[in-house]
């Protein structure tokens, strides 16, 4: 079973400002994927979708693209 | 119970740190870029806040166009100066920063929320384009030992081929 990637590299907070790794987590039409195909634990999950609609108001990620 | 009551302070002190981020507007100058950014910092500073760290802003794309009422218009704008600070501060008076930072004219757009006092940036930046390490495999240099041994006469070709033949 694939590891959460947060743990493993130890991030411990999920910042609104790394795009870089957010972006690992939306399918190229911007939107987030689920927890199967992200394989985040549940708290991971919730702090990155925290993150990432924080990225979107700020415009650092589009709400929709393509 | 006095265990209880200290656990409870700890946990509002760390619960005070928040973080401001701003986009302002890019027809602001890069001269008048700290003087926008002091601003900021005196605003927190009058509500009570203590400043705990900050990145300057710096020009960036925005992922959408934003748009904004300027004296009965609309502007479209697609990239601003982003920036963030964070600070500590009364819980009570955060709402009351929030509103004063919207209501700033040179800022594009705003937002504050709890956070913790330590560096929350994972420094971890996926591999771009540029920066792909060169392949280590360095190049032969060609060898032109072969080329240089001028024209081969046919009976010492036929005496190689039969000697490769015997072989």
């Amino acid at each position: 079973m694939a590891s959460d990637y947060f743990s493993t590299h130890g991030i411990k907070h999920v910042d609104y400002k790394d795009v870089d790794i957010l972006k690992r987590f939306l399918n190229p039409h911007g939107r987030l994927l689920n927890r199967r195909k992200t394989n985040l634990s549940a708290t991971h999950q919730r702090q990155l979708e925290q993150a990432v609609k924080r990225a979107r108001f700020m415009g650092l990620l589009p709400y929709v693209s393509r | 119970m006095a265990e209880e009551k200290e656990h409870n302070t700890q946990e509002e002190s760390e619960s005070r740190v928040y973080e401001l981020g701003y986009h302002i507007l890019p027809s602001v100058t890069e001269e008048n870029l700290s003087d926008e950014v002091a601003a900021l910092k005196a605003l927190v500073t009058k509500h009570n806040g203590t400043p705990v760290s900050e990145e300057a802003p710096k020009m960036l794309d925005l992922a959408y166009t934003m748009r904004v009422r300027e004296g009965g218009k609309f502007k479209n704008y697609n990239s601003a100066y982003f920036g963030w600070m964070k600070f500590e501060m009364d819980p009570e008076q955060v709402v009351v920063l929030e509103e004063s930072v919207r209501a700033m004219p040179t800022v594009l757009r705003s937002i504050v929320f709890k956070t913790v006092k330590e560096n929350t940036r994972a420094g971890i930046r996926a591999p771009q384009l540029s920066e792909r390490p060169t392949p280590t495999r360095e190049r032969q240099p060609i060898r032109r030992e072969e080329e240089n041994t001028g024209p081969v006469s046919e009976e010492e070709l036929d005496k190689s081929i039969e000697e490769l033949v015997v072989e």
